[in-house]
C-alpha cells in the first residue's frame, strides 16, 4: 500500500518524466527543440536524429532516476518528502533539450535554411472581432468546489474542536494549532477562492493571447488555435477544480481536529487532475498541432506557397531559447516553444507588474496560512 | 479577414495593412459595419509597434473607409454598396492609376493585355459582390483607358 508521501515521490516525477519524454511530439513540426525551422526542413535528418537521441537520454537517465526514487520509497518508507527525482528529471530533460537545440541550430545556420524564403506574419482579425467565448462550463467545477466547501464549513462550524491544526510537519504531525474562529475555520475556503480567482484571470489572459498562425495555412491554423485555447484553458480549470478538491480534503481533516495528517485524499484528486491535463495535452498539442483539421486552406486560394514561412524569431528567445524577450512586441503572453501553453514576454513592462503582483499574492497567501 | 504582413518587404508595414484592408473591402470580405481589431490588439498580434498600425488605420480613416472609435475599436465605414465615392476621389485616384498604367506601357505591355488584366481584376471584385459593383467600375476604366492611349 502506497502512502500519500509515496504518491508525491513517485507519481509527480513520473508525470514530469512522461511530459518531458512526450514534449518533442507535442510542440509542432516547425519548432523542434525551440528552433524555428521552415516547413521544408521539418524532416531534416538532424531533427529526427536529435529527437531520437533526446528520447533515449530522457527515457534512460530520467527513468533511472525515477526507478532509484521508487526503490528509495520501498526500502525507506518513512523518509520525509524529498523532491530528488523531480529535480533530477528536470535537469536531465533540460540538458537533453539544450544539446538537441544546439545541434539543430548549427545545421540550420550552416545550411542557411531561411535563404530565399519570404517571412510573413499572418493574423486572422476574426480571432479579435469574434473572440473565443470564455468557457464558463469548464470553469464551473473550479467555482463550485469553494462554494461547496464554504457551505460545508458553515455546517461543520458548531461541531469543530476549540483548537484547529493550522500546519503539519513533514511527517504529517500537527505542529501548530490556533483557536477556532471564522478566520481560521474558513481559511482554506479563502485560499481556494483566491486561487480560483487567479486561475480565471490567467486563463482569460491566455484566451486573449496571440495566435501563432502558419502564414501558408492561416485559416486552418486559426481554427486550430480556437480549439487549442479552449481545451488548454479547460484542462487548467479542471486541474484547478481538482486542486480545490484536494484542499477541501485537507480542510476536512483540520475541521475535525486530526492531529496526524493523511495526505492521500489530498493528493489523489490533484494527481488525477494532472493526468487529465497530460491526456488533453497529448490529444491537442501546442497551438493545436495535433488536432485534426477539417477545412483545408486550398479551397480559399489554391495550394499554399512553400516559400511563405513564419518569421525566424530565434533571436528573441534568450538563454537557450527558454525566455522570450522582445521590447518591440506589445504582447504580454506568447506561446511557449518547448512546452504546452504560454510564457511571458520579459521585454514587456507589464511583465514586471505581473511578477510583482504574483509575489504579493503569494505573500498574502502565506500570511493567511499563518 | 486574414492579414499577411511581409516583415522583410520593401513596402512599409503600414502600407501593407492599408492595402489589404482596402482589398478585403473591395472583394466583399469586409462590409460596412464590419469590425477590425483595435490598434493595440492588431499590433500585439503582428508583434509590431502600435504606432505602425495607428498610421495604417489613420490612412483608412482619411479615405473614409474606416471609423475609429475609442471604445469599439475600428469599424468599416463604407463598401461598394454604400453609394457613390466621396467628391474628389476620382481625380486623386486617376492620378495614381495613370502612374500604374504608365508603368505597364513603359515596360511594353500592350494596351489589349492591360485591359484584359484590368477586366480580370475588376471582375474578381464583382464576382464576390454578386455583379452589382462591376458595371460602374468598368465605365470608369473605359475613361482611363483613353488616357492611356496617349503615352503609348
Amino acid at each position: 500500500m502506497m502512502s500519500g508521501t509515496a504518491v508525491v515521490q513517485v507519481v509527480i516525477p513520473f508525470v514530469i518524466l512522461l511530459m518531458a519524454w512526450l514534449m518533442p511530439a507535442l510542440t509542432g513540426p516547425t519548432l523542434p527543440f525551440g528552433v524555428r525551422t521552415p516547413p521544408a526542413h521539418a524532416n531534416a535528418p538532424v531533427i529526427a536524429e536529435q529527437r531520437r537521441a533526446y528520447r533515449w537520454w530522457v527515457g534512460g537517465v530520467g527513468g533511472a532516476a525515477l526507478a532509484a526514487e521508487l526503490v528509495c520509497c520501498l526500502v525507506f518508507p518513512s523518509t520525509p518528502l524529498f523532491a530528488g527525482a523531480s529535480t533530477a528529471i528536470a535537469v536531465v530533460s533540460t540538458t537533453g533539450y539544450l544539446r538537441a537545440r544546439r545541434a539543430i541550430l548549427t545545421v540550420k545556420l550552416g545550411e542557411d535554411w531561411y535563404g530565399g524564403l519570404r517571412q510573413v506574419v499572418a493574423v486572422d482579425t476574426t480571432l479579435r472581432t469574434e473572440p473565443v467565448r470564455y468557457p464558463w462550463r469548464w470553469a464551473a467545477p473550479a467555482l463550485l468546489v469553494p462554494v461547496f466547501s464554504a457551505v460545508l464549513a458553515a455546517v461543520e462550524y458548531p461541531s469543530m474542536p476549540a483548537r484547529l491544526p493550522m500546519h503539519y510537519a513533514t511527517h504529517g504531525q500537527a505542529d501548530r494549532l490556533a483557536d477556532k474562529s471564522i478566520g481560521t475555520a474558513f481559511a482554506p475556503v479563502f485560499i481556494q477562492l483566491a486561487l480560483t480567482g487567479l486561475l480565471l484571470l490567467v486563463t482569460r489572459l491566455a484566451l486573449r493571447s496571440r495566435a501563432a498562425l502558419d502564414p501558408a495555412r492561416p485559416a486552418t491554423s486559426a481554427a486550430r488555435h480556437r480549439r487549442f485555447v479552449v481545451r488548454t484553458a479547460g484542462s487548467v480549470m479542471l486541474l484547478g477544480a481538482c486542486v480545490n478538491l484536494g484542499m477541501l480534503a485537507a480542510a476536512w481533516q483540520t475541521w475535525h481536529g486530526n492531529l496526524s495528517f493523511s495526505p492521500l485524499p489530498v493528493l489523489a484528486p490533484i494527481t488525477a487532475g494532472l493526468l487529465v491535463v497530460v491526456a488533453i495535452a497529448l490529444r491537442t498539442g501546442q497551438g493545436g498541432s495535433r488536432l485534426a483539421t477539417s477545412e483545408p486552406d486550398d479551397a480559399a486560394g489554391g495550394p499554399a506557397d512553400p516559400r511563405v514561412v513564419a518569421p525566424d524569431d530565434d533571436r528573441h528567445w534568450r538563454a537557450g531559447g527558454l525566455f522570450y524577450l522582445n521590447r518591440q512586441d506589445p504582447s504580454l503572453l506568447v506561446a511557449k516553444r518547448f512546452g504546452i501553453g504560454w510564457t511571458l514576454n520579459f521585454g514587456n513592462p507589464r511583465c514586471l507588474l505581473l511578477l510583482v503582483g504574483l509575489a504579493v499574492f503569494i505573500t498574502v497567501l502565506n500570511l493567511i496560512g499563518h | 479577414m486574414i492579414l499577411s504582413i511581409d516583415l522583410s518587404s520593401a513596402v512599409p508595414i503600414y502600407q501593407q495593412i492599408r492595402d489589404q484592408v482596402v482589398a478585403a473591402i473591395a472583394v466583399g470580405e469586409l462590409v460596412e459595419g464590419s469590425a477590425l481589431p483595435s490598434t493595440r490588439q492588431l499590433a500585439g498580434d503582428l508583434g509590431i509597434n502600435f504606432h505602425t498600425v495607428n498610421k495604417a488605420y489613420d490612412l483608412l480613416r482619411q479615405e473614409g473607409l474606416l471609423r475609429l472609435n475609442r471604445k469599439s475599436g475600428a469599424v468599416v465605414q463604407r463598401d461598394a454598396h454604400s453609394g457613390p465615392p466621396p467628391p474628389g476621389f476620382a481625380d486623386e485616384w486617376s492620378v495614381r492609376l495613370r502612374t500604374l498604367l504608365a508603368e505597364a506601357a513603359a515596360q511594353g505591355v500592350d494596351a489589349e493585355a492591360v485591359l484584359t488584366m484590368c477586366g480580370r481584376v475588376v471582375g474578381s471584385f464583382g464576382a464576390r459582390l454578386g455583379g452589382r459593383g462591376g458595371e460602374p467600375r468598368d465605365g470608369e476604366l473605359g475613361v482611363e483607358h483613353r488616357g492611356l492611349g496617349e503615352p503609348a
